[in-house]
C-alpha cells in the first residue's frame, strides 16, 4: 500500500469487517420484488454496499405521494414504472452496478435464477407468491413489511420456515377482501400508513441479512421473524417453526 | 383439558381470559380474539413467549397451561 492508497477502494471500510465477503456481494445475482419505499431503500443499501447484479420488478408507476419515502424518485418522474425510475437512479449513485428493471408483475416473472430474493412488497397475495418460488428454487428469501412506526423482517433460508408457516386465517381474511371488492380478480389495496423512517429501518435490516447470507455467515441472520416498534424503538425476534401444513414444505417433511 | 389463558392485545394492552380446549387451534384464538376487538382489518399473529404460533397448531401441541399469557401482534404487510 502508498501512503494516503487506504481509502482510494470505495469499499475500503467495508472490508475492515473481516469477514463481510465484498467480492461475494458484488458478484451476487439478487432479486428485488417491489420498487416502493422498501424498493427504493433496499436498493439504495445495496448498490452503496457493493451489490453489482440486481434485477428490479414492479408493475407500479410513480405517483405523487410516493415522494415522502421514495428516496430514488423526483416529481419528474410522475407516471413513470418504478422499476425503471429505480434502476436509472440506482445507476447514478453506482454507475457499476447493473440494474434491471422489469415493469411486470411478480407473477409474471419466469426466471428464478436469483442468489437472493427481497420481498419488498405491499400485499400477502405477492409476498406468498415469492415466497413460494423462493423456497421451489431454494434461494433465501428476505421479506420486509411495515405498517406506520411498526415493521417486521423474515428471513427464510432453504428449507426453513417460510412465510407461509406463519400465515392464518387472519391473512386468508385479508386475501380474500381484496379480491371481493371489484371482482374479476381485481385486487384493491387499502392505502395502509406509510412514513420513510420505518421502510429505512426494515430494508437496511433486508439487505444487511443478505450480507450475512452472502458471507457466509448465515448462523448471525434472524431465526424466524425480528418485529420492529418504531414507537417504543424496540425490536423482538420470534422463533417459527416449520408448519407441517404448509404446502412449500411437503416434500422436506 | 381446558386451560384459561390471558389474550393480549399489544396494540392497547386490554387483554380477554379464554377457555381453550385440547383440540382447539391457534387460529380459534385469532379468530375469536380479532371478533372480540373488533379487528376485521388487517393480519394478526399470536406470540407466546418468543415463540410464533403456527395457525394450524392445536392448543394440546402447543403446551399452554392455565394463566399463560399469549400476546395478539398485527403482521405488517405494507412496504410502498
Amino acid at each position: 500500500m502508498r501512503p494516503r492508497e487506504y481509502d482510494a477502494d470505495r469499499f475500503d471500510r467495508m472490508r475492515r469487517i473481516g469477514w463481510l465477503d465484498v467480492d461475494r456481494i458484488q458478484n451476487s445475482k439478487c432479486l428485488v420484488v417491489g420498487a416502493g419505499a422498501l424498493g427504493n431503500e433496499a436498493v439504495k443499501c445495496m448498490v452503496l454496499a457493493g451489490f453489482r447484479r440486481i434485477a428490479v420488478v414492479d408493475m407500479d408507476s410513480v405517483a405523487v405521494s410516493n415522494l415522502s419515502r421514495c428516496v430514488l424518485f423526483r416529481d419528474e418522474d410522475a407516471g413513470v414504472n418504478k422499476a425503471e425510475v429505480v434502476a436509472r437512479r440506482a445507476s447514478e449513485l453506482c454507475p457499476d452496478a447493473c440494474v434491471a428493471p422489469l415493469a411486470s408483475k411478480v407473477q409474471e416473472l419466469k426466471d428464478w435464477d436469483y442468489d437472493i430474493v427481497f420481498g419488498c412488497l405491499d400485499n400477502i397475495s405477492a409476498r406468498l407468491h415469492t415466497n413460494s418460488h423462493a423456497c421451489f428454487h431454494g434461494i433465501p428469501y428476505i421479506d420486509g413489511g411495515t405498517d406506520g412506526f411498526r415493521g417486521k423482517v423474515q428471513v427464510v433460508l432453504p428449507g426453513g420456515p417460510c412465510l407461509e408457516c406463519a400465515v392464518n386465517k387472519s391473512h386468508m381474511r385479508v386475501l380474500d377482501s381484496r379480491f371481493s371488492c371489484t371482482g374479476g380478480g381485481t385486487v384493491f389495496v387499502p392505502k395502509a400508513a406509510a412514513e420513510i423512517t420505518t421502510a429505512s429501518v426494515i430494508a437496511a435490516m433486508q439487505v444487511r441479512e443478505a450480507i450475512k447470507i452472502l458471507s457466509g455467515k448465515s448462523d448471525l441472520c434472524i431465526r424466524g421473524i425480528c418485529y420492529y416498534n418504531g414507537e417504543s424503538c424496540e425490536s423482538d425476534t420470534l422463533t417459527l417453526s416449520v408448519d407441517p401444513a404448509c404446502p412449500n414444505h411437503e416434500e422436506t417433511l | 383439558m381446558t386451560v384459561r389463558v390471558t389474550v393480549v392485545n399489544t396494540l392497547n394492552n386490554s387483554s380477554i381470559r379464554m377457555e381453550l380446549e385440547p383440540n382447539e387451534s391457534v387460529e380459534d384464538i385469532v379468530d375469536t380474539a380479532a371478533e372480540y376487538w373488533g379487528k376485521d382489518a388487517g393480519a394478526y399473529v399470536l406470540r407466546k413467549g418468543s415463540k410464533l404460533l403456527n395457525g394450524s397448531q392445536r392448543i394440546e401441541e402447543i403446551n399452554l397451561y392455565d394463566d399463560d399469557v399469549i400476546e395478539m401482534i398485527p403482521d405488517p404487510e405494507g412496504g410502498r
